[in-house]
């Protein structure tokens, strides 16, 4: 599906193929990428994780704060990640240990992120950040730039992990049947804790890539970004209930909404249809995953 | 007798109850208690005109409220309430500037409203997914419907009449609110007592059972989605008269507001359990608490926290309860008699 948009949006607009367009496309990229391969993961638990966008606008926040009142940027990432990584914790810990819906969780703890994030700046962006950390981001090697390296191999890694390590693998029997996972010895709650912090670390990753690149804080960062993430898991794979999703699909859904989103750029569509379209990838996306499943079932 | 009675009596009063219903109590009772809070801290709180305001500020929520407590009730979600509402007042404004009657056009916008969450309910069916994604890719796909449609400019223009519905008085009372309190009863009534609503908490409660009994589930779940998109609808018709125009920005985040209030309301997202009557108190108190953020001049960047802290302590709070309910039933069978005979 990812070859046939690029292929005929490379039919419609030769510059497509631009080795700069190109390169826009992937370090595009960057900021769904974690987020969608841990959203993949809480779909695989059966779970489901609306706090992400939340997530990576109170890093963002909290990360520019710390470096304004003079932080130093090596800390800096090690705590943007473990305020990402506490709110994690409290989703992981309300869901697996408290068995509350895991779509309420995440909302209300969404709700509190966000807030949070705007309350400590009352809605100003902070900019003003120190050259060093916003090297991190913009920062290149070998012209490209360096997130689009860590990000590529946290995906690769993240994937390997998922289909070969058994403790991380048995995500999807966890997902598929918690009872009976729960009686082979599979500690599930800890597992779906586990889960939600991977997803809020993700989010964490694409706060400081955003933060650095984009040279400030800002609490309505990742706006909308949960979505994006479900749409590219689902579109790779994953589904609702569960026990199913790989995270180089979602690899390669985030890598769809891309390209489309780049077509329209190029084509020069009012954004207008964007939202139109991205609502229909995401019909079309369950229509496949619809007929996927009813052939499985009638064989 | 009395002390050793009252206890009696409060005991069988506690038994009799069933966890939601206690818990619906303790709502209410939040709900009053917040209320003396405010008005001892703000005489200006109690005033008329500001709790006017307070009823107001929700009125949209309150009307999506009534629908989505019958599909959370029913075991699914509907994501897609915040873009018809902007669809529906954008229909309704298109439609009037055109030069069609008032009657005429809200008709044909609650109509629309009502034909999306058929098309909801017949996707979940045909689709088999889950109603999140389908009622996700609804609110996507509608959202830009709403900006290719009106080219992201408002429509206004609209003839005197039309703001009667959002801004005409009733009995004194905004005539909005008149008319959600009618809608509210009837939905209630519909839900608790009418044999289609009991059927909703059937099929919320375990699907397969009430296929089993005979409830031609799909059927009932395309009335229940169809109700909610169209009151959706309506509380889009309402802000277009309200606000004499009508513009893709309405019921940004609506969405995440009534799912909230309804689940503070005491629905559970795993379907048959919440009410009406629950929904209701969940939007006043949301309301509100967002009413004494204004009041007392916190920052209203507040609202948020507050809302999602509100969510985690209404869901825990309601989980407590039914956990409650269900040690209770386990070790039950000795007391209820006991219980019958003092009665």
């Amino acid at each position: 599906m990812v070859l046939v948009v690029s292929g005929l949006l490379a039919l419609a607009e030769p510059r497509f193929l631009n080795a700069s367009n190109l390169v826009s496309v992937g370090t595009g990229m960057i900021y769904d990428l974690p987020v969608a391969a841990g959203m993949t993961l809480v779909l695989a638990l059966g779970g489901i994780d609306l706090s992400v966008g939340a997530i990576i606008g109170l890093t963002s926040v909290v990360t520019a704060m710390y470096l304004r009142s003079g932080g130093s940027v090596v800390l800096a990432v090690p705590i943007a990640l473990a305020a990402a990584g506490g709110a994690g914790a409290l989703n992981g810990l309300l869901v697996a240990r408290f068995r509350v819906a895991p779509f309420l969780v995440t909302l209300g703890t969404m709700s509190i992120a966000r807030g949070t994030a705007t309350v400590l700046t009352s809605g100003y962006y902070l900019s003003g950040l120190p050259p060093a950390y916003i090297e991190i981001g913009r920062g290149q090697l070998l012209g490209v730039p360096y997130p689009v390296f860590v990000v590529l191999g946290v995906v690769v890694v993240f994937d390997v992990l998922l289909r070969r390590w058994k403790p991380l693998h048995d995500a999807y029997y966890a997902g598929t049947n918690p009872p009976a996972a729960l009686l082979s010895g599979i500690d599930v709650g800890r597992l779906v804790f586990a889960g939600y912090v991977a997803s809020a670390l993700a989010a964490g990753l694409s706060a400081v890539f955003m933060t650095s690149r984009l040279a400030m804080g800002y609490a309505r960062f990742g706006e909308l970004a949960e979505l994006r993430a479900i749409a590219a898991a689902v579109l790779g794979g994953a589904s609702f209930s569960g026990g199913t999703g790989s995270i180089l699909g979602a690899a390669l859904g985030v890598l769809l909404l891309a390209v489309i989103s780049n077509g329209f750029v190029l084509l020069k569509l009012s954004v207008y249809w964007q939202g139109v379209v991205s609502g229909l990838i995401l019909v079309v996306a369950i229509a496949v995953d619809a007929s996927r499943r009813r052939r499985n079932e009638s064989r | 007798m009395t002390s050793a009675h009252t206890g009696r009596v409060a005991d069988i009063a506690r038994h009799r109850l069933t966890p939601a219903a206690r818990y619906t109590l303790g709502l209410a009772g939040a709900v009053v208690g917040l209320l003396a809070i405010m008005a001892a801290l703000y005489p200006q709180f109690a005033d008329s005109a500001n709790v006017e305001v307070l009823a107001m500020n929700f009125i949209l929520e309150a009307f999506m409220a009534l629908g989505m407590t019958a599909v959370i009730v029913s075991g699914g979600i509907d994501l897609s309430v915040s873009a018809v509402l902007p669809f529906a007042a954008i229909v309704t404004g298109l439609l009037l500037r055109a030069g069609a009657p008032v009657p005429i056009a809200i008709g044909i916008a609650l109509l629309a409203s009502a034909g999306i969450g058929a098309l909801n309910a017949t996707m979940r069916q045909v689709l088999r997914v889950h109603p999140f994604i389908v009622t996700l890719a609804t609110m996507l796909s509608l959202k830009g419907v709403n900006l290719v449609i009106t080219g992201g400019a408002p429509v206004a223009g609209f003839p005197e009449s039309f703001a009667f519905l959002g801004r005409g008085r009733l009995l004194g009372l905004p005539f909005a609110l008149v008319l959600f309190a009618a809608l509210a009863v009837a939905i209630g009534w519909l839900l608790a007592h009418h044999r289609y609503g009991q059927q909703v908490y059937l099929i919320g409660g375990n699907v397969r059972a009430a296929r089993l009994s005979g409830v031609n589930v799909e059927r009932v779940l395309v009335l229940v989605y169809v109700l909610c998109s169209s009151l959706a609808g309506l509380a889009g018709v309402v802000a277009a008269s309200q606000y004499v125009s009508a513009s893709t920005g309405f019921g940004q985040n609506s969405e995440l507001r009534v799912i909230t209030a309804v689940a503070i309301g005491g629905a559970s997202l795993n379907g048959g359990t919440g009410s009406v009557g629950g929904s209701v108190l969940g939007v006043l108190f949301l309301a509100i608490v967002y009413n004494a953020f204004g009041m007392s001049g916190v920052s209203t960047y507040w609202q948020d926290v507050v809302s999602g802290v509100m969510v985690l302590g209404a869901v825990l709070l309601a989980q407590a309860a039914a956990r409650e309910g269900r040690t209770r039933r386990a070790v039950g069978p000795g007391e209820r008699p006991a219980a019958a005979q003092v009665r």
